[in-house]
């Protein structure tokens, strides 16, 4: 026995030292091809002239669908700024999910309600619609009163009474940028026949000023909580989300901003209402439902576009939403785990999908092991200082790299904030996050596994501030 | 063993580090070099500004070459105040920035368009399709063998040449190009407008593939082309569905009283798409004639078809409303009677609003 623990401890560590390197470059791959993609997309909309695709008689209209529930503080600016967009066609579907606070209320007062009697192909099974709203004062707005059956459910109500070829799924507490829509739609015009949904970049407006439901100005959040996550989206988005679509296997479009072809959202029965990561669990479906048609396809990622969303400030709050999103990473990726090394789905099947589940699904797992077999080391007296100390502070050079990449690319693109101070914070945040948010973000997600096993379903309740408290900020 | 992995691991770190600072330095470094350049670009850009509009203002062509041959050293911020001058002026004052264009910048960007970078070819063509002179086409027409986004790039900026010759070469790519790219020409043509409408018809006489054909048949709708309505009739028995659903398309945009018997034809058509697209057409023409054709489409088992039904009824007037209430009292097809209903409170929300 005093032979095999340290032994098994040697595995451990070797195990993890080995994931270290594979996901850190991993990362790194996908930020250098994110790069090539960010120059090459910089390059081409250099030439197009947004009022080319507005007036474009084959710009095809768009339904927003968005789902709200118990979004009382931000559901008006949000909704102000949909109604907005710049775009030649549109309609503005909020589902009012079975709100128990006073969201119904809120827009029927502000945007002149009245109940309708519209009828709808009740394609998709949904939990019972209660009435179908149309505003007086803008016809673009239609409010969609139903039970609660979660935000799935909500997507797939919306969907039923939707009415455009092209569907523009958000969160109702997001704000997307005016000429969002005209940016994001340029993969359907370009290539009609392949592009069956495109993504666009989500960046944190804590910090930002808002006015109109608009951001004025950019700026970084005060609360270093949100600072963290700011870096995190960057890497996120440009690195990682670009990257994977370089290589065309992305294999998730955030829910808070993505576009859509219906026919095909239809065809594959809408979003899973079983589930709580909707949203990565419709990209992948759709991917795996093109590839056994052997349905030329592609799913596009847009840096460009901008939704702006509000990330938790509080340790509290962030852990409930990582850990919910977790959860449902894990479910969308046991759901179609037939296409994981099945040559049949392509790069989904032998690139995307073994990397999701080995570094992302289960990566929280390894890490919080590793730092697990690093208490027991210590606590044994097993520990090799020096070694320890230089393979963090290793991890800490290669976190703070892929962050600084994840800057770089940032820079070489939108340049989205505008101070320099910014950008040095960013860069300190980027290093200080290796510094206990980190692990906590690995144990939070590693406690996914639990709540999943447990049977935990709740999506767990998500405080906002509401948009319109940010413009009071000088 | 673990000698060499901590070696290792030390070499990693200290590398890594390296070129972590490095790159940092380099963000920053960038940015404050940025800054620099763009507050420079900005002095000079409205100095520019100011000289072009004076230019302008006195439509004096020795005036334009002075302003060109002076400020011909600072070609990005020339070429941005041309830009952005090109986009709001048309006539003498254009004429004003061709010939600053011409004096200034032209010589750089005929270089350019010969350059190893993707770029800057882009970035030529935009220039020399907007500044330069019909009759220096050939140059861009070179560009139309290409890669294919400069390739789409020379040909829209052959449509804004206002000759027939350049329009032709562009259409002559267009037939020969395959796959996706396809419709970013018909993006690209739909921007020339009438002016090519006898290519067209060149075209449509030549019968493409299905996919250009409904493509083509779409643009004549999306345009109009009105002169062009009398031959999208003879598509609307193609066997591809595709071309069906844009002949009625069109015949539906083109709002043409000759193509009601075609349209009554294509709402029985076997695909409901084309009978939904038929309908639409026949709401369009408000031909009281229409009434049964839509009345029936409100029982079809389509929702597009019912709803295209209900807004031709609703076109009709007070026939189709009479028609619509008719269909709501009905019980046999609770999906007609609901489409119907629906149209009628619309209608009252309308009044009421």
């Amino acid at each position: 026995m005093d032979g095999a623990l340290p032994l098994l401890f040697q595995a451990v560590t070797y195990a993890v030292l080995i994931f270290f390197f594979l996901v850190n470059s991993f990362y790194l791959l996908f930020l250098i091809l994110s790069l090539g993609g960010l120059i090459r997309f910089r390059r081409l909309n250099r030439y197009v002239q947004l009022k080319d695709i507005f007036s474009n008689p084959m710009t095809k209209p768009i339904s927003i669908i968005a789902p709200a529930f118990n979004e009382e503080a931000s559901v008006l600016e949000s909704v102000r700024s949909l109604l907005s967009l710049e775009y030649p066609l549109f309609e503005v579907i909020v589902v009012n999910d079975g709100s128990t606070d006073a969201t119904l209320e809120t827009l029927v007062r502000e945007f002149d309600l009245q109940l309708t009697r519209r009828v709808f192909r009740k394609i998709l099974d949904t939990a019972p619609v209660r009435g179908i709203y149309a505003s007086a004062k803008d016809r673009k707005l239609i409010v969609v009163d139903k039970a609660n059956g979660k935000k799935a459910d909500a997507l797939n109500a919306g969907l039923n009474v939707a009415r455009y070829p092209l569907f523009c799924a958000i969160d109702s507490d997001s704000l997307i940028e005016r000429d969002a829509l005209l940016k994001v739609v340029r993969p359907f015009l370009d290539d009609p026949e392949r592009t069956v949904g495109v993504g666009g970049i989500i960046r944190l407006s804590n910090g930002c000023t808002i006015r109109g439901g608009q951001v004025v100005r950019v700026g970084l959040p005060r609360n270093a909580l949100a600072r963290f996550q700011v870096i995190e989206y960057l890497r996120a988005f440009l690195g990682g989300r670009m990257g994977m679509s370089m290589l065309n296997c992305l294999l998730i479009i955030s829910g808070a901003f993505g576009v859509f072809r219906k026919d095909l959202a239809l065809e594959i029965g809408g979003y899973r209402r079983d589930t709580i990561g909707e949203d990565m669990d419709f990209v992948i479906r759709l991917r795996r439902h093109c590839h056994e048609r052997r349905r030329p396809f592609r799913i596009s990622f847009i840096p460009d576009p901008i939704c702006w969303t509000e990330a938790p400030e509080n340790l509290r709050v962030l852990a409930r939403q990582r850990n919910r999103w977790h959860r449902g990473l894990i479910e969308s990726l046991v759901h179609n785990l037939k296409m994981l090394f099945d040559p049949r789905y392509g790069a989904t099947g032998l690139l995307a999908m073994p990397f999701y589940v080995v570094f992302e699904m289960l990566g929280p797992l390894i890490e919080v092991s590793g730092y697990a077999v690093f208490g027991a080391l210590l606590v044994t007296g097993n520990i090799d200082h020096p070694f320890a100390v230089r393979f963090f502070l290793l991890a800490v050079v290669y976190g703070t790299l892929l962050s600084l990449a994840a800057v770089m690319l940032e820079e070489l693109s939108f340049q989205r904030y505008p101070r320099v101070s910014d950008v040095v914070v960013i860069v300190v945040f980027g290093i200080l996050e290796n510094f206990l948010f980190r692990q906590f973000l690995a144990f939070v997600r590693a406690k996914a596994f639990v709540d999943l096993l447990r049977g935990k379903k709740d999506w767990g309740r998500m405080e906002r501030k509401g948009f319109s408290l940010k413009e009071e900020r000088p | 063993m673990d000698d060499v992995l901590s070696v290792l691991v030390t070499y990693i770190f200290l590398f890594l580090l390296l070129v972590s600072a490095a790159l940092f330095l380099f963000i920053l470094l960038r940015r404050l070099a940025i800054q620099h350049r763009e507050a420079v670009f900005q002095v000079r850009y409205l100095e520019i500004e100011q000289e072009v509009l004076q230019a302008i203002a006195a439509g004096d062509i020795s005036t334009a070459v002075g302003t060109a041959l002076r400020h011909r050293g600072r070609p990005d911020v020339l070429t941005q105040v041309l830009v952005n001058f090109a986009e709001m002026i048309s006539g003498r004052g254009r004429e004003v920035l061709r010939t600053i264009f011409e004096h200034g910048l032209k010589r750089r960007f005929l270089k350019d368009l010969r350059s190893p970078f993707v770029a800057r070819r882009l970035r030529a063509t935009r220039l020399i399709g907007l500044f330069a002179a019909s009759s220096e086409r050939a140059l861009l027409v070179d560009l139309l063998r290409d890669k294919p986004i400069v390739r789409l790039a020379a040909a829209s900026a052959l449509t804004h040449v206002p000759d027939k010759e350049s329009l032709a070469l562009v259409f002559e790519v267009f037939e020969k190009e395959s796959g996706p790219d396809i419709h970013a020409y018909t993006n690209i043509i739909f921007g020339a407008g009438q002016r090519i409408e006898p290519l067209v018809r060149e075209a449509l006489a030549k019968t493409p593939s299905p996919e250009k054909l409904s493509l083509l048949i779409e643009l004549v709708g999306a345009i109009p082309l009105r002169s062009l309505a009398p031959l999208v009739p003879g598509f609307a028995r193609h066997p591809d569905k595709e071309v069906r659903i844009k002949s009625a398309k069109a015949l539906a945009a083109l709002r043409s009283p000759d193509s009601f018997g075609v349209l009554a034809e294509l709402a029985a058509d076997k695909d409901w798409e084309v009978q939904a697209q038929a309908l639409r057409g026949l709401g369009n023409l408000r031909n009281p004639e229409a009434l049964e054709i839509l009345s029936k489409g409100l029982f079809s088992p389509a929702w597009h078809v019912r709803w295209n039904a209900r807004e031709g009824l609703l076109n009709l007037g007070i026939e189709g409303v009479r028609r619509l209430e008719e269909v709501a009292g009905q019980n046999s097809d609770r999906f007609a009677a609901d489409m119907a209903r629906m149209a009628l409170d619309s209608l009252r929300d309308t009044q009421v609003n």
